[in-house]
């Protein structure tokens, strides 16, 4: 089946288009929405013009859409996307990277079935600890590129996930209650190369922002 | 051996899908210390079932049907002596094997509800919030007993057999079904 995939340029989006490959489908665009709104609950925002790059290291083409960030109203915009896609790329279904927000979730339900298409989560409800185990498995380099919790600070931007850092997740998690995978929005993730990039990508330049547990960082890739 | 064990009926037309409702299950059934097999509908028949204690039939993504066209293979259900709990399409097709209707016409079911359960079941009383994602409404079937209000039917039960529906996705955000469920095959 043609499918797109809806992509932050983080881990969690990269793994799920891996493994729409593994199923034997066609992945024949990536779906970025760019939001205004750095606070936004449904989509990524650091780092998110870096998709474009990602994209073409991935030889995938790319349907990008901005979004003033408004919480529904950004639905429109994300509808917007999905339609694009299904006309432009022939997509019959999309593949997301949501792991437990039913508020995310539900809501990409949603949209796929007014517009008649299929909905794939292959990260669903997955065991948090295993699945950055995976990420690592699976040879997906990710940075860190947004904290926004108790614990983390603006040193653990541009950090790659690896062993070390998940053993400190860990302790984070039983200490603060940190999401092991972040889906609450504790930190997010930039991926720099993955089985399905042709070549890898590196922060060529970057700037950092915040305050207090709340940092992010645009990176420009090359 | 498989007596042991405990059956994932798959609903799932396209493979990916199992990752998103067969996967999750079989995660909480090894938690319980317990394993599980998997059968695609498309495969399964009273030979496959009759080899196990407990059966789960797992949903699938809202776009599918294909189930539909292979509702044959589930008509060991009425005459299985075992434990079965059916997750929305299970639930669905229980209710077709048992001659009930499935209504489509309404507008889907997406995301979080509140229901009431007028009877306590499966560690369910009061009121719960629950995951929904389907497009098909279920009648109880004259053989079922139903456990919340309203007209569409959310949790059944058959009067005299272990056999359970529940339209909603336990998995999600009321594991504790199926814990629930595992436990009366101890029973």
């Amino acid at each position: 089946m043609k499918i797109g995939i809806l992509y932050s340029g983080g881990k969690d989006s990269n793994y799920a288009a891996i493994i729409a490959k593994r199923y034997g489908h066609e992945i024949t665009c990536l779906i970025t929405i760019e939001s205004e709104n750095k606070e936004s609950y449904m989509f990524q925002t650091p780092s998110i013009t870096q998709t474009k790059k990602q994209a073409e290291a991935m030889g995938i083409p790319i349907v990008t859409v901005k979004t003033k960030g408004v919480k529904e109203e950004e639905l429109v915009d994300l509808n917007k996307a999905i339609k694009t896609a299904i006309k432009k790329y022939e997509i019959e279904g999309v593949a997301t990277g949501a792991i437990e927000s039913v508020y995310q979730a539900s809501r990409i339900q949603k949209i796929c079935e007014k517009r008649k298409i299929w909905c794939f989560n292959p990260l669903w409800q997955k065991n948090q600890e295993e699945l950055l185990e995976e990420i690592i498995k699976e040879k997906i380099e990710a940075i860190i590129v947004g904290v926004s919790a108790e614990g983390l600070n603006k040193d653990w931007l541009g950090r790659k996930i690896d062993k070390k850092m998940i053993e400190e997740i860990k302790i984070l998690n039983k200490k603060s209650g940190i999401n092991h995978a972040f889906e609450g929005g504790e930190a997010e993730t930039l991926v720099l190369q993955s089985p399905l990039f042709k070549k890898k990508l590196e922060v060529k330049d970057k700037k950092i922002l915040g305050e207090g547990n709340n940092w992010r960082m645009e990176a420009e890739l090359e | 051996m498989n007596k042991e064990k405990i059956l994932l009926i798959s609903t799932c037309k396209e493979k990916i899908s199992e990752l998103e409702f067969v996967k999750p299950i079989s995660q909480i059934i090894k938690e319980e210390g317990k394993d599980s097999d998997v059968e695609s509908y498309k495969e399964v028949n009273a030979l496959v079932a009759n080899k196990y204690k407990i059966i789960i039939i797992c949903g699938t993504a809202i776009a599918d049907f294909d189930y539909n066209n292979h509702l044959i293979n589930f008509k060991w259900i009425k005459n299985y002596s075992g434990k079965v709990l059916g997750i929305c399409s299970g639930m669905q097709i229980i209710t077709k094997v048992y001659g009930e209707e499935v209504s489509t016409e309404g507008l889907p079911k997406i995301g979080m509800k509140k229901i009431i359960i007028k009877t306590p079941i499966l560690g369910l009383e009061g009121s719960k919030e629950v995951y929904e994602l389907h497009k098909g409404m279920c009648k109880t079937p004259k053989e079922f007993t139903s456990y919340t209000s309203g007209e569409e039917a959310e949790i059944i039960k058959h009067k005299e057999k272990e056999t359970y529906g529940v339209i909603f996705h336990p998995e999600v955000r009321n594991k504790e079904i199926i814990k629930k469920f595992l436990e009366l095959g101890e029973k």
